[in-house]
This record gives structure tokens, C-alpha cells and sequence, in this order.
């Protein structure tokens, strides 16, 4: 009777985030008038609308744009992801805690930011880079306005997915696995792809899924390394769609449901792929983590890791100080770059002579706060129901909860805003609106990071709490949270940054008192001020970094695992 | 094939400071199994890890069949995989994304082997686990005690010239453990492989090795075979550790070749073994098994009336407390029936053979689990 | 084609009008504002107001600071989206009943006068003084007039353009020039229309001939053009004239062929819950105090018949300005932007 109650108070929890909203905007996709605007009688329903989408060889071009985009990206980020994860659990590579740490930093950096540090740094005509090279007299250029631009700095930022997800997988395996195929007669590199990879390919699959899917909603990247050279995705070509005028509100619709079909078929792949396998590693005894010694090779592994750093983190990094505190940005030639006379603080109060900079930085913060608190919790429920329970309906439970990793978040802010409005309620225009938007939408990834450590705790050891005479609420607050809790605290860590970050779905969803960072930083950059744009994204780095070293330091006490934490 | 393995003065110390292994020294002849046995954190699994090298020992030498495959101070350290040996892990360590006949196949893989010998290979390891019919499961269906034969199989397959076991039944019950302590013993008798086994229990360490070396805070205290142990306990520790529960502090009287009289407590005398460093005059601890009391009138040495204080009624056997040399001394009698009274006086035997005396020790010195 | 030519007659026709008004007006000075004690109150009571634009974050927030140092007691919370989305996002609040905005600010006349029905009666006490041409309904009102001009990078362009003309050139192809993607807004949607009904009807072609780089709006190009990314760009000239005023190494003129001008339409919302600071808003902002702060200080043209300032670099002698027919601003607006899609390889 209970479990009933509670599977249809989970139901009825998603139906309210999920179902109502997406269904709202497939109404959109069948018709050719604003459902909201144009009232519901006025609405004929037809496949018409949807049928021009799919003929129109610009949504073609757009699609094959975000699918090539996505998987180079991927592989991309797979490759560095995997490496780094290994080069920091499994090897005696000197530094690790602060590679890892300094590893996550990409996490942080909202996809405008990097679009626009990487804009600076490798634009063909006046790029740092390009400048750079020429002072060096070296004859090739870097060209990020490019595919293989937008690859590369898709690839960069989106590893720590890969990594958070492959690195919690290798520290909780047993080491005695890897070390029963090197007695086997196994080197290195056979166990790294006979026994480790095919071991944690759920963590591998799940991170690649995630990043492609985060990858395919992005819009910061594209629309600033991807406009200068006309390469549509299907993000940039949505939001144009929304921002022309007038507005096509439908035809946005209809190629966001082509992109919730991609997404949808990949989903059911990885479950498709995963099913039947068990790969629950974490047994009742704990076990002493091992690392490989590299002997000398461990200084190659060090340089590659401070390769990898130098080129997300530092580079940028200098990009946007160059940008934030330099006068203009035209910079004649190397030596100019070192005119003290062009530098100063001009942009930074300009930036802050702006009230809303502040507003939004205190919106972001309760935005972020409620979201990781709510999402945290409603995942860890929907995750230990779906993964622990024979609760009634839990297959059910888990479709729905996964079903917005396929909605892009400038459709779902459409979505949300058409399904919401109307509402009776003031629930339009509070920080509400965004805050449960945020859980909605960031809930398939919360859950994932959460099942992966709830999928990894053995059975055995909650069934003992039961034994012990612990009922089922019990059993979960002393046994599962501590357990899972890297799992728990890495899940709302990361629901956090991602809603401190998102921009697609707050546009459609603020307003003037609740208006957020990232709708103001794009502000900025549409405002056409690169340095002001760089300025406000130096401090919303600073801040990220602020909040991370205070949620790490909060959450020292639990294992390790946490975003940002070390291996 | 299998062959000798030999530890000279080995040392591991961690970054942690005191040492885990202490220079331990020992050797395993071809075809032998010896157990290493002690509490927990003794050092057993550190030693096994070193001769595997998955652990770097930071002194002394490990040979197998006479090549050096460890010397850190002449620069050898040969890799895991050149070791040829076999090693099954407490945890088990089967491959969970592999099936049965995967998992035992691994080792042979790259080793040059056409598929059909492999196949004949992998189906005489199963054969030798009794687990044929489950080639083509996955893993992760089987029940603790398959897992645990999947990783003998394939820790075997190969012929190894020497197989590592850690603990290898600890994770099992109670029952599976008696009968697959006697089967391990007889398939690495039958293969003829020269094994190193650890375990912290002592009945499996009896009725599997060959030899038992008893190690205690990084050392080895003895090694020797396990009627031995039992019987010429090298030190009060190893004494304590397998079972003698009883302590009876003295002083030495006087020297009788191997044995010795000793004035205990109450200023009775008694006959026991007396190792040779002991002279006249030293302070003494007795060590004495409860099994080895005998009730009832004997003829010899050591002979004493004592009350009996407690009985505890074990079914097949009673233990009964008895005041002796002012202190409370325990005996075992077998048999289902409890034969003495609570406060009545029975006559006892000590054989001096059963009486150890070694120099006296401390309470701390005993602790054993 | 018999039609076009017509159209492009009363074009003129209404561009000249503004042209010579500049002409003859040009010194007058800006009576200071003087609102109603009034209205003053009850602005001072409701002590804020929402705004809703689609005009530039930065420029908005001038003209906030500017009118807060008169008013300092009304808050202005602003509201800055694209163009399509601000219409999008007013719909459907409209549709909810929650539209929050007391004022609406857009650079489309054309789909503010679609939502016409959404405002109330407003009108500025200097509503006289407004071009009628410049007004597409008795709610909504000019508060900002921009005007395009060309711009270029002073330390990339030798031999710089002179006209809209000369931005056909092949000295300039090869992505030199930056240009705004048509469907962006009223505002690019009313230069375009003046390239094709006033310099040639295959002005697009032959621009686009040179392979500009697209950018999906105004102020991107303009930092983009101080950057060196692009080296010539048309732009609105208040976007740029900041940055060349701090410096930046940029110059800008206004083509002798004509300056085409982008009257807004702002209105207040009949839902508004803050109609007072709304009106006191407006009231400054139409005030020739208030438009004299939009021509000097920010670089844009005005809707008044006589203008107050001209915008520095502007003489009304050599450039005349040219505002869009509204009827064919409306019609053509679909048809053509598809046309220019196309010439210029614009995906849509
Ligand atoms: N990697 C390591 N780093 C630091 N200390 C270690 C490490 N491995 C073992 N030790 C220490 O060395 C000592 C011996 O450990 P070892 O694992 O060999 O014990 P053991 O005899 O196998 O015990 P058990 O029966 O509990 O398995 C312990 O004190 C342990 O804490
Ligand atoms: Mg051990």
C-alpha cells in the first residue's frame, strides 16, 4: 500500500516536471500557432508543419553539422577523459590531487565563456595564437572557426564528464582484478583493454552518452566558433529560429523533436548495451587503493596532464584576462600585447556600474542552492526506487525521469514556459520557475550520477542493515547515504555547476527580478562587448571556484569522488 | 614446471614507517605447500604480495626455481607476468564481464598456443575444479564457492611454476570451507604444484600445509611442519596463537638435558621442556594446551590434586576450570559426559613432554586472535 | 517593377522631409524636462517600473542612469531580449495574463503594431512635435530613432570606403567586410530594404559578391570590427560611436546616398501595474531633453521634426536620411528577407 502511495506520488512529480511540459511543446510541433498566444481552439492540429521541418535541407545541414560536431567531440573527450582518469587514479604520477582538481576546472567554464576565451585565442585574423605565431615566424595559422574548432574545444571541456564518471568506476574496482591478469601473463597495456576498460565500459558508456547529449544542447560553443564560418548546429539553428522575427516558435519545436529522437534512439542503446551486464565491483571488503609505478614514464604522464591543463584552463584563462583588462582588443602585434598603457580596470566598472551584474549574481545563487538541494533529493529518491525497490511502476519511473536528457535547454525553456504560465499561482517569474525547470531538466543527470554509486553498492551490505533489524527509511539514512555519499554530494555538486551555468532553458524563463548569470553574461556578449563579456565571465569563474572550494571543503569528511575533488 | 621458492631476508616497509615484513627468510621445496599463518595485519598477505610483485620489497631476495626474480639491492625486479606464477585472490578477482571459459582462457591467450590445445587446457582445469558443466556461464551466476574454483582453475591453468593463495575461503561459509579446504589440497597435490598459501586459521593451515610458518608483527617466529607447531612451539607466541591457553609463571630450579624443573606458583614443582638458553635461576612462563591435561591417577611426572572451580559443558567435550599453582588452569576432557563436579578434587597429569617453559613473557606478548 | 519604382517615390518623398527638418533645426537647444508635480507623485509612489527592450543591455542601462539622475526614485528593472524572443516573450505573458512589463521597447514597428491591442492610450505632451511618419499608432511612439552608418578599422583599411557603394567593391571581398544576417530585426530589415530601393535593386547581389562575413547581430560586429576580425561593417551608428569615442581604433561616416533610420515603437501595456513611472519614463525619454541625451550622448537620430542636436559626424547637408514606407516595411518584410537568404547564402 505504501509503495503505491509512494510510486504514484513519484508519478505524479514527473508528470508535473516532465510529461505536461513536453507535452506542451509536441502540441507546438503539430501545429503552426503558438498554443499559448493563439489559444488552444485556434489550434489545427497537422503533420504539415513537422513534414516542411523534415524536407527543409537546412534543418539537414544543421542536424549532420550537430551529429558531426557531437561525435568528434566525443571521441574527443573520451580519449582525454579515459587518460585522465587513469593517469590519476591508477599511476604513481607525481601531483595527481592537484591534476585531478585542476582537471574538473572545464566543468565550470559556461560553454559562452569558452566559446569566447577560444574565440580570442584562435580566431584566424586576429587570434593570440595566430599573433603568437607570427611573432614566432612560424608560417601556419590556427583556424578555430571551424569544425575541427568547434571538435577540439567540445572535446577539451566536455572530458571531465568522461572522467567523473570512469574515474569514480576505477577507484571503487577491485584492484585484485587488474593484478589477476598481470599475474596471467598480461602487460599493461593488454589489462588496460582486456580487464580494466571492459570492466568499467558502463562508467565509459555512460560518460560518453552524457557528454554527447550535453554536447548536442550546447549553444554557447557553436554559436561563437561556429557563426563566423556559417556552420549551423542544431542549437544555434534553433535559437536563431527563436530569435528572428518573427519568431518560428513551431519549426524550433520540430527540429528540437528531431533532436529528442536522436538523443531517445542513443538512450536506448546504452540500455541496450548495458542490459544483462552486472558490474557491481564494490564488494564487502574494502580494498587499499593501487597505483601503477611508471617509474620515469610518470614525468611523460605529468607533461601530458599539464598539457592538457594549460590548454583548458590556462590559455583561456590568459585570453580572458588579456580581454577583461585590456582597452580593446585589437592587438597590432606581439609587442603591443605588452603595453602596459592599454591595460586597466575600465571594464570591470563598467560591469559592476550595472546593477543587474549584481542582481544576477544573487539570483544565480538561490537558483543554484534550491536546484542542487530539490534535485538532489528527488534523484536520490527516483534513483534508490528504480535501482533498489520493486516498487509498482518503477520502469516507468525511470523512463520518464531520463526522458529530458533528450530535450535541449532552450526547447525545454519554451516548453516550460508555454506548460507553466497559465497556471494559476504566481509561479511565473519567481526564482521557482527556474529552479524546478533546472531539476526537471538536470534530473537524467543527477540520477545517473547517483545510480552509478548506488549500482555499486553491494546489496549485501543494505540487506545487513535490514537484518539488523533497520526498517527501510532506516537502512537508507545509515547505510546508503554514507555509502553513496560521494555519490550524493558529487551528484548535487554537479547539479549545482550546471545550474549556476545554464543558459538555454532561463532564457525564456526569467524575468527582470529574477534574472540570472548566464542570461546576463550572454547579454553582454550580444551587447557586443567582448571585454565587458570577459570581464563578468572572469568573475563568474572566480566565483564557481569560490563555491567548489567551499563545497569541497564541507564535504572532506566523505571519500573521494566529489567534483573537483582529487583522486 | 613447479619449482623452489626461495626468501632471503626479505623487508617491506611503507611509507607509513614501521616494517610489514621483517626479515623474513624461507623456502618452499618443488611440489610443497606451505601456509603462512598469523593474526591480522602480521605481514602474511604483504610476504605473498612481494613473491607475486605486486609489491616492490624494499630489501632481500626472492628466487623461484633458483633465478632471482627480486633483488632490489642488485636492481632485479622481475614483472608479475614474467613470474609465471599463479595467484588466487581472497576476493576472488573473476572477471565479471567474462564467462567461465573466458575467464580461465585469459591466461593462456598470447602464450603461443593453438586454440585446440587451449580448449584441451581450459576443459582439464575445469575438469580439475569439477566445473565442466558450467564452461559457458557468466561469472557473475555462480555461487561464491564456483567463483572461488573459477579462480583456482585459472590460476592453474597455465602450470605455474608456483601458486599464490591469499586467504582464499575466507568469503566463503562455514561448510563450503571444510570441503573445499580438503579439495584445494588434494587438485594442488594432484597438479604437483609448489604453493604458498595464507590464512590467519589455524585448522586450514594444519590439514593443507605441508609446512606452517607462523608470522607475528612482520616476522617469521617458525616454520616447520605442523605436528611440530602443535607439539615444539618455537616461542610463547606461536605457543599461544595455536591454542595453549594456559599460563603458569615460574622460575627455573634446576636442568635435566632437554627438560627442566620449575618452582610455580604455590612453590610447586613441575617437569616441562626447557629450551636450551634458559639457565637456573631465569624467570619463567609454562605453556599448557587444555587438551593435553589428563584427568585421573598416571604414573611419572607431574602429577597434582587440584578443585575443580567451573565446568563449561561444550557437548562432545567439557572444559574445566581448576585452581592450580594459585591460579586458574583449564582442561579439556572429550566425551559427552560431564565427569567432575564443581568443587570436588580430582587428580591430574601434566605430561612434561606437554609443559613448554620459555622465557617469561608479557600479557602483551600473547595477545593473539 | 512598375510598383517598386512608385514605392521608392514616397520613400523619398518622406525621407526628405525628415532630411530638410534637420536641416533647419539643427541649433535649437533642449528645453529642459518638466513633468507634472503630479504625475511626479505618483511615479514617486510606485517607485519602480519594468522595461522591456530589444535594443542594446549596455545602451539601456545609459539611458536608465541617465533618467534615474533625474528620477532617481523610480527603480527600472530591464528586461533586454532579441528581438524575436522579446516579442515572443511579451505574446505569451499576454496570452497567460501575466505580462509584467509597464513599458515595451521594440525596434520591429511592424509586429508592435500586430500587438497594438496590448497597450493603452499613451501619448508624450510633445506628441505634436513627432514626424507622422515615424508613427504606425497612437500607442506606440518613437523613443529611439538609430541610423546606419559605415564604419571601418582604422588600422586595416588604407584606403577606406566613401559610400554604400563602394562596399560592392572587389578591393574589400574576401571577408573584409561584416555584415548583420537580415532577418536579425527591424533595424537590419530597414537597411536592407534601403539597399535595394535606393542604391539598386541588385545592390544585395552584388554585396554579397564580396563574401562578407555574416554576424546574427549589430553589436558582435562592432566589437568584432574593433577587434580587426572584420574590417568594414555598416553598422548602427550608436553601437560603435562609444567605442570609437574611447578610443578604439575605428572610424565612421555616414554614406552620402542616404541614412536609413529605425523609429521604435515603445508603448505601455494596458496591464501595467506601475503607469505612472511608465508615463514618467516615456514622457522624459520622448522629451527633447531626453532625446538630445540619445542623439549626443549615445550617437542616435530622432523622430522629432526638429531635432534638438545632430548626432557628431552627422550633417543633414551631405547625408539625407530615409525612413521605410510602412505599408511595404510590413508586406515585402517575408518576401524579401527570403530573397536575401538566399543571395547571400543564408541558411534558414
Ligand atoms: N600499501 C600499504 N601501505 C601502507 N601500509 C600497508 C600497505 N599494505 C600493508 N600495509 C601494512 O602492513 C601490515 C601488514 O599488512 P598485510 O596486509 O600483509 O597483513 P595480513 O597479515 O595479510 O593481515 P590480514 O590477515 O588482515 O589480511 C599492516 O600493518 C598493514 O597496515
Ligand atoms: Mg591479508
Amino acid at each position: 500500500m505504501v509503495v503505491w502511495l509512494w510510486s504514484a506520488l513519484l508519478l505524479a512529480i514527473l508528470t508535473f516536471l516532465v510529461i505536461y511540459p513536453t507535452g506542451m511543446l509536441l502540441l507546438g510541433t503539430l501545429t503552426d500557432s503558438n498554443p499559448v498566444t493563439d489559444g488552444y481552439q485556434n489550434m489545427h492540429l497537422s503533420l504539415g508543419n513537422f513534414a516542411t521541418v523534415l524536407a527543409n535541407p537546412n534543418v539537414h545541414a544543421a542536424l549532420g553539422n550537430s551529429l558531426l560536431a557531437c561525435t568528434g567531440g566525443t571521441v574527443v573527450a573520451v580519449v582525454i577523459g579515459l587518460a585522465f582518469a587513469w593517469i590519476v587514479v591508477r599511476t604513481n604520477t607525481p601531483w595527481k590531487g592537484f591534476i585531478a582538481s585542476a582537471g574538473m576546472l572545464p566543468l565550470f567554464v559556461p560553454p559562452l565563456v569558452a566559446g569566447v576565451a577560444w574565440a580570442i585565442l584562435g580566431s584566424p585574423k586576429t587570434g593570440l595564437i595566430n599573433t603568437m605565431l607570427a611573432r614566432m615566424g612560424i608560417e601556419a595559422r590556427v583556424n578555430l572557426y571551424s569544425m575541427a574548432g568547434i571538435i577540439f574545444v567540445f572535446g577539451m571541456y566536455y572530458a571531465p564528464y568522461v572522467y567523473m564518471f570512469t574515474a569514480a568506476a576505477l577507484r571503487n574496482m577491485d584492484p585484485s582484478l587488474e593484478e589477476a591478469a598481470e599475474i596471467s601473463g598480461a602487460g599493461p597495456v593488454r589489462t588496460l583493454l582486456t580487464i580494466t576498460f571492459p570492466l568499467i565500459a558502463p562508467a565509459i558508456i555512460s560518460g560518453m552518452l552524457l557528454s554527447f547529449v550535453v554536447m548536442l544542447g550546447i549553444y554557447g560553443i557553436p554559436a561563437v566558433l561556429g557563426a563566423p564560418a556559417d556552420i549551423p548546429v542544431l542549437t544555434t539553428y534553433i535559437f536563431a529560429l527563436t530569435s528572428w522575427a518573427p519568431p518560428r516558435y513551431s519549426t524550433a519545436a520540430a527540429v528540437a523533436m528531431i533532436l529528442m529522437v536522436v538523443t531517445g534512439i542513443l538512450v536506448v542503446l546504452q540500455q541496450k548495451v548495458l542490459s544483462g551486464r552486472s558490474f557491481t565491483t564494490v564488494a564487502g571488503k574494502a580494498f587499499r587503493p593501487r597505483s601503477l609505478n611508471l617509474g620515469p614514464w610518470r614525468f611523460l604522464t605529468l607533461g601530458l596532464a599539464f598539457v592538457y591543463l594549460i590548454i583548458v584552463v590556462v590559455l583561456p584563462t590568459l585570453a580572458l584576462l588579456v580581454a577583461a583588462f585590456r582597452k580593446f582588443l585589437f592587438i597590432r602585434d606581439f609587442a603591443s600585447l605588452f603595453d602596459g598603457k592599454q591595460y586597466g580596470l575600465m571594464h570591470f566598472q563598467r560591469l559592476f556600474a550595472n546593477p543587474a551584474t549584481v542582481n544576477s549574481i544573487i539570483n544565480t545563487m538561490k537558483v543554484g542552492v534550491i536546484t542542487a538541494l530539490i534535485g538532489g533529493v528527488l534523484a536520490f529518491a527516483i534513483g534508490y526506487t528504480v535501482n533498489r525497490t520493486q516498487a509498482p511502476a518503477r520502469r516507468a519511473i525511470d523512463v520518464i525521469a531520463t526522458a529530458p536528457v533528450a530535450i535541449p535547454g532552450l526547447v525545454i525553456g519554451v516548453a516550460y514556459l508555454w506548460a507553466w504560465i497559465g497556471l494559476p499561482g504566481g509561479f511565473y517569474g519567481t526564482i521557482w520557475i527556474l529552479a524546478l525547470a533546472f531539476v526537471a531538466r538536470f534530473l537524467p543527470d543527477t540520477i545517473k550520477a547517483l545510480s552509478t554509486s548506488l549500482m555499486q553498492i553491494h546489496r549485501e551490505l543494505e540487506e545487513a542493515a535490514w537484518i539488523c533489524g533497520r526498517g527501510v527509511l532506516s537502512t537508507i539514512v545509515t547505510i546508503m547515504l554514507p555509502l553513496a555519499r560521494p555519490g550524493v554530494v558529487a551528484a548535487m555538486t554537479l547539479l549545482f555547476v550546471l545550474a549556476i551555468r545554464e543558459l538555454g532553458s532561463s532564457l525564456f524563463l526569467y524575468s527582470s527580478s529574477t534574472m540570472v548569470m548566464a542570461v546576463q553574461l550572454l547579454g553582454y556578449y550580444e551587447g557586443g562587448n567582448i571585454s565587458v563579456t570577459a570581464a563578468f565571465s572572469l568573475v563568474q569563474m572566480v566565483i564557481l571556484g569560490a563555491l567548489i572550494g567551499v563545497a569541497h571543503w564541507l564535504s572532506r569528511g566523505a571519500a573521494d569522488g566529489g567534483v573537483g575533488r582529487s583522486g | 614446471m613447479s619449482a623452489e621458492l626461495g626468501v632471503e631476508h626479505l623487508r617491506k616497509v611503507f611509507a607509513t614507517g614501521k616494517p610489514a615484513v621483517d626479515d623474513v627468510s624461507f623456502t618452499v621445496q618443488a611440489g610443497e605447500i606451505v601456509v603462512l599463518l598469523g593474526p591480522s595485519g602480521c605481514g602474511k598477505t604483504t610476504t605473498l604480495r612481494c613473491v607475486a610483485g605486486l609489491e616492490h620489497p624494499t630489501a632481500g631476495a626472492i628466487r623461484i626455481g633458483g633465478e632471482v626474480i627480486s633483488a632490489p639491492e642488485q636492481g632485479v625486479l622481475v614483472p608479475p607476468r614474467r613470474r609465471n606464477i599463479g595467484m588466487v585472490f581472497q576476493s576472488y578477482a573473476v572477471w565479471p564481464h567474462m564467462t567461465v571459459r573466458q575467464n580461465v582462457a585469459y591466461p593462456l591467450r598470447h602464450r603461443g598456443m593453438t586454440r585446440a590445445e587451449m580448449d584441451r587446457k581450459v576443459a582439464e582445469a575445469l575438469e580439475l575444479v569439477d566445473l565442466s558443466s558450467y564452461a559457458d556461464r557468466a561469472v557473475v551466476s555462480l555461487s561464491g564457492g564456483q567463483m572461488q574454483r573459477v579462480a583456482l582453475a585459472r590460476s592453474m591453468v597455465y602450470q605455474p611454476r608456483l601458486l599464490l593463495l591469499d586467504e582464499p575461503l575466507s568469503n566463503l561459509d562455514a561448510q563450503l570451507r571444510l570441503r573445499l579446504r580438503d579439495d584445494l589440497r588434494r587438485i594442488i597435490k594432484r597438479a604437483g604444484l609448489t604453493a604458498l598459501y595464507v590464512t590467519h586459521d589455524q585448522t586450514e593451515a594444519v590439514v593443507l600445509g605441508d609446512r606452517i610458518g607462523v608470522m607475528q608483527n612482520g616476522k617469521l617466529l617458525q616454520m616447520a611442519p605442523p605436528d611440530e607447531v602443535y607439539n615444539r612451539p618455537a616461542d610463547l607466541f606461536v605457543a599461544s596463537f595455536t591454542g595453549a591457553s594456559n599460563f603458569v609463571a615460574g622460575r627455573v630450579v634446576e636442568r635435566q638435558g632437554e627438560f627442566g624443573t620449575i618452582e610455580a606458583g604455590g612453590g610447586q614443582r613441575l617437569t616441562a621442556w626447557l629450551p636450551a638458553a634458559l639457565a637456573p635461576g631465569a624467570a619463567v612462563t609454562i605453556a599448557i594446551r587444555p587438551e593435553n591435561i589428563r584427568f585421573g591417577h598416571g604414573d611419572g611426572a607431574n602429577r597434582f590434586a587440584a578443585e575443580v572451580l567451573a565446568q563449561r559443558y561444550q557437548g562432545v567435550q567439557t572444559i574445566y576450570e581448576l585452581g592450580l599453582f594459585g591460579a586458574r588452569i583449564e582442561a579439556l576432557e572429550v566425551g559427552t559426559t560431564m565427569r567432575h563436579e564443581v568443587g570436588s578434587r580430582v587428580d591430574v597429569v601434566l605430561p612434561p613432554d606437554s609443559c613448554w617453559a620459555y622465557e617469561a613473557g608479557t600479557a602483551a606478548d600473547l595477545a593473539a586472535d | 517593377m512598375k510598383r517598386m519604382l512608385m514605392s521608392r517615390r514616397q520613400v523619398m518623398a518622406s525621407a526628405v522631409g525628415i532630411g530638410a527638418a534637420a536641416i533647419t533645426r539643427r541649433s535649437v537647444a533642449a528645453q529642459p524636462f518638466t513633468p507634472s508635480a503630479g504625475l511626479v507623485e505618483a511615479a514617486r509612489k510606485e517607485g519602480k517600473m519594468i522595461y522591456y527592450t530589444a535594443s542594446f543591455t549596455e545602451v539601456e542601462q545609459e539611458v536608465i542612469n541617465a533618467f534615474n539622475k533625474r528620477f532617481p526614485f523610480v527603480r527600472v528593472e530591464m528586461v533586454r531580449a532579441s528581438g524575436g524572443q522579446l516579442i515572443t516573450r511579451v505574446k505569451t505573458e499576454a496570452a497567460a495574463g501575466k505580462l509584467v512589463a509597464d513599458v515595451v521597447d521594440h525596434s520591429d514597428r511592424g509586429l508592435m503594431k500586430a500587438l497594438e491591442h496590448l497597450f493603452q492610450d499613451y501619448a508624450p505632451p510633445n506628441a505634436s512635435d513627432y514626424l507622422p511618419s515615424a508613427l504606425v499608432s497612437p500607442r506606440l511612439w518613437p523613443r529611439l530613432t538609430p541610423g546606419w552608418s559605415i564604419a571601418y578599422n582604422t588600422e586595416l583599411v588604407k584606403n577606406p570606403p566613401k559610400t554604400w557603394m563602394d562596399l560592392t567593391k572587389p578591393e574589400y571581398a574576401k571577408g573584409q567586410i561584416g555584415q548583420v544576417i537580415g532577418p536579425s530585426g527591424g533595424t537590419t530589415w530597414t537597411r536592407i530594404m534601403f539597399e535595394r530601393q535606393v542604391l539598386a535593386e541588385d545592390y544585395w547581389k552584388r554585396q554579397a559578391a564580396t563574401k562578407p562575413a555574416l554576424y546574427p547581430s549589430g553589436a558582435p560586429l562592432s566589437d568584432a570590427l574593433v577587434r580587426g576580425e572584420v574590417s568594414i561593417a555598416p553598422l548602427i551608428y550608436n553601437a560603435i560611436l562609444p567605442k570609437k569615442r574611447d578610443g578604439a581604433p575605428v572610424e565612421i561616416f555616414f554614406p552620402p546616398e542616404g541614412v536609413p533610420i529605425v523609429p521604435y515603437a515603445t508603448g505601455i501595456p494596458k496591464t501595467s501595474a506601475n503607469p505612472n513611472a511608465a508615463r514618467l519614463f516615456l514622457d522624459w525619454s520622448l522629451s527633447p531633453e531626453g532625446q538630445a541625451f540619445t542623439i549626443k550622448d549615445q550617437g542616435n537620430l530622432t523622430s522629432l521634426k526638429e531635432p534638438p542636436f545632430n548626432p557628431e559626424g552627422f550633417d543633414p547637408k551631405v547625408a539625407k536620411v530615409w525612413v521605410p514606407d510602412f505599408k511595404q516595411f510590413v508586406e515585402l518584410h517575408d518576401k524579401w528577407l527570403e530573397e536575401w537568404n538566399t543571395v547571400y547564402g543564408y541558411r534558414q
